[in-house]
């Protein structure tokens, strides 16, 4: 009876919030539903027939959990998942009010979902999952984590709470830590990138330095090797190797592409297809604002995310050539913007606007570095009117770098509505 | 010329602390100032002390915030780092410790609940009113001087950029004449604003 009121008070929320703001209405009705119901997110995941699969880490889990899920969808199997980035206990109640029974009971074989690692460590209190993968710790969000240790512990609460399987990154120090710490009886496996290509991006996969011996790298059963741009080759111990082609150039896209590859091996056992999995990969749209070029008012323009100092580092890095338009918008999401300055901003040329409730934050960075700014304008609306007012540049496209707030703001003012409407 | 000695910058700058070293020497060199950096490794901070020591003049001591991991890793030295910035300090030096630096200098604290937060301080003790943020569980002060002119603060990241009025006091503080310039104007100007949002 609660579920059943929790999921109709949710519901009628959404629509009259849907009817006052277009395209929003997501986060309150899942609020008030957890208000109601706390239980009942446990309960509908727990309800899926082959269980509940995790991704988390600090940074990659948009794009790894979107390639899994449409792997593992390619093979015939229905799967439940997260919008990206809605990866919070919130986000999945907001979930579950969207798209479950009255019952609670939500569509899929398998619930394959991104989550928040703290949020990840609440919820696998409640619900074990079959599978977890994790990606990376890097120095992300010290405001709420303070400390890449601590990262490490709910992320080793989480591991250890996988039934079947645990995917790791070989190649990030943190995970052999946790992994001593906190030891699993599932099967481990681990992912790796090959020296060349790790030497490829500057600062390597910018993990958090762990300043002690860890011992050896463990033996990987799943390699990106040969990176090159946009290409790499995916190895997989006693299968063979799959040529791929990445949504966009960093070697991030590869770590996160490996990590999926290997989770839907771990996931499907036999029935995994590993050419299938390559060409579903190979065919696949990026996840919003990770590598995502589309069309604005008959200007290309590419979108780029940036949420901590490691994805700002490897997209400031990975600029392609010299963008000849900027935008960069930082907005309330990153509520400590120091970390910002632990980046090396030599890459970035200049910007046209700045803008997002922290522009003059971002000003501040941007003058100390030498980065010639065109306009400071703290509405988000003119902003976006200014920049793109500005000519269709001469050579490739136009650049907009934002944070998670920004990024949500400026695609309603776009007109985007639905989170996953991308384009290659 | 200005030196800055900081004590292993590539692990003290969880936060972005080291920006206020990138901040002064950009001060600096709007003014026509030159500056170097000198890194200082946990084991040679005591011989480096000891030399800045005897000449404190033109010379700025950083002490950075960094991880567990990192401090932890030098932790043979945290004796030999906390006596040398004490001693710095009552020469007259000039500097700044941030944060796990802070704790590391003055470790008699207690910890309490962690506060983490926007950090406005009101001016006292001959500082100008200090913005940053805060991220701790010491009851330390949030900002204190050791000696006239070390600042050890729990305002990590860039302080310096976001409160100018600290950063040219400390430079007056290491003699130099400061002066409004085009440059310093625009960035307080985004100082200015930052502290308003």
């Amino acid at each position: 009876m609660r579920t059943l009121l929790a999921l109709a008070v949710g519901r009628v929320l959404r629509v009259l919030i849907r009817l006052v703001r277009k395209g929003g209405g997501s986060a309150l009705p899942g609020l008030v539903v957890s208000k109601i119901d706390a239980g009942l997110l446990a309960k509908s995941l727990r309800k899926f027939a082959s269980g509940l699969v995790v991704v988390t880490g600090s940074a990659g889990k948009s794009t790894t959990t979107k390639m899994l899920v449409a792997i593992v969808r390619a093979h015939g199997i229905k799967v439940f998942t997260n919008p990206s980035t809605a990866n919070i206990l919130q986000g999945f109640f907001s979930a579950i009010v969207e798209q479950s029974s009255l019952t609670g009971r939500l569509p899929g074989e398998v619930a394959i979902l991104e989550m928040d690692e703290a949020h990840a460590a609440e919820l696998t209190k409640h619900v074990a999952p079959r599978q977890v993968t994790i990606l990376n710790v890097m120095e992300d969000q010290l405001d709420r984590f303070v400390d890449p240790a601590l990262v490490r512990n709910d992320l080793g609460l989480v591991g250890s709470r996988a039934t079947n399987a645990l995917i790791l990154n070989a190649d990030d120090p943190n995970l052999r830590i946790m992994l001593a710490g906190y030891p699993t009886e599932a099967k481990v496996s681990w992912f790796g990138v090959d020296a060349v290509s790790l030497a490829s991006e500057r600062f390597g996969l910018a993990t958090a330095p762990v300043y002690q011996e860890v011992g050896p790298r463990p033996t990987v059963v799943a390699e990106v090797r040969n990176l090159a741009g946009k290409t790499f080759d995916a190895e997989l111990q006693e299968v063979g190797m799959q040529p791929l082609l990445l949504p966009n150039r960093g070697l991030h896209f590869a770590v996160d592409a490996i990590a999926a590859i290997q989770s839907a091996r771990e996931f499907l056992g036999p029935e995994f297809d590993f050419e299938l999995a390559a060409e579903t990969l190979n065919n696949l749209p990026p996840v919003f604002a990770r590598g995502e070029i589309t069309e604005v008012r008959g200007q290309k323009v590419e979108f780029i995310l940036v949420q901590n100092p490691g994805s700002m580092q490897l997209n400031i890095d990975n600029l392609e050539g010299d963008p000849e338009q900027i935008l960069f918008a930082i907005g309330r999401d990153v509520h400590d913007p120091s970390w910002m300055w632990t980046v090396d901003y030599s890459n970035l040329s200049h910007v046209d606007v700045v803008t997002g409730l922290q522009a003059d934050q971002a000003a501040l960075l941007l003058k100390y570095h030498d980065v010639p700014i065109g306009s400071v304008i703290q509405e988000l609306d003119q902003a976006i009117e200014t920049f793109f007012n500005l000519p269709t540049p001469a050579r490739g496209h136009k650049t907009v770098i934002f944070s998670a707030d920004a990024m949500r703001r400026m695609r309603r003012e776009l007109g985007f509505w639905s989170p996953e409407e991308v384009g290659r | 010329m200005i030196e800055f000695y900081t004590l292993a910058p590539e692990r003290m700058n969880l936060n972005g602390d080291q920006a206020n070293v990138f901040v002064l020497r950009r001060r600096l060199e709007w003014l026509g100032i030159e500056s170097k950096v000198v890194s200082i490794a946990p084991e040679d901070f005591e011989a480096a002390a000891a030399r800045i020591i005897e000449a404190p003049e033109s010379k700025f001591l950083m002490v950075g915030h960094g991880s567990k991991a990192a401090v932890t890793s030098f932790a043979n030295h945290h004796e030999a780092i906390r006596q040398g910035v004490l001693d710095f300090a009552q020469a007259g030096g000039v500097g700044l410790v941030v944060g796990s630096g802070y704790e590391l200098v003055c470790p008699d604290f207690e910890r309490t609940p962690r506060l983490s937060d926007y950090a406005d301080l009101p001016a006292e003790d001959g500082l100008p009113r200090v913005f940053g943020y805060i991220n701790t569980d010491t009851n330390l002060p949030a900002i204190s001087r050791l000696g006239d002119s070390v600042i050890a603060t729990m305002v990590h990241g860039p302080v310096l950029a976001r409160t100018p009025e600290l950063a040219d006091l400390l430079l007056t503080s290491l003699g130099v004449l400061v002066a409004p310039n085009a440059n310093s104007v625009e960035a307080d100007k985004y100082a200015e604003g930052a502290r308003s949002h």
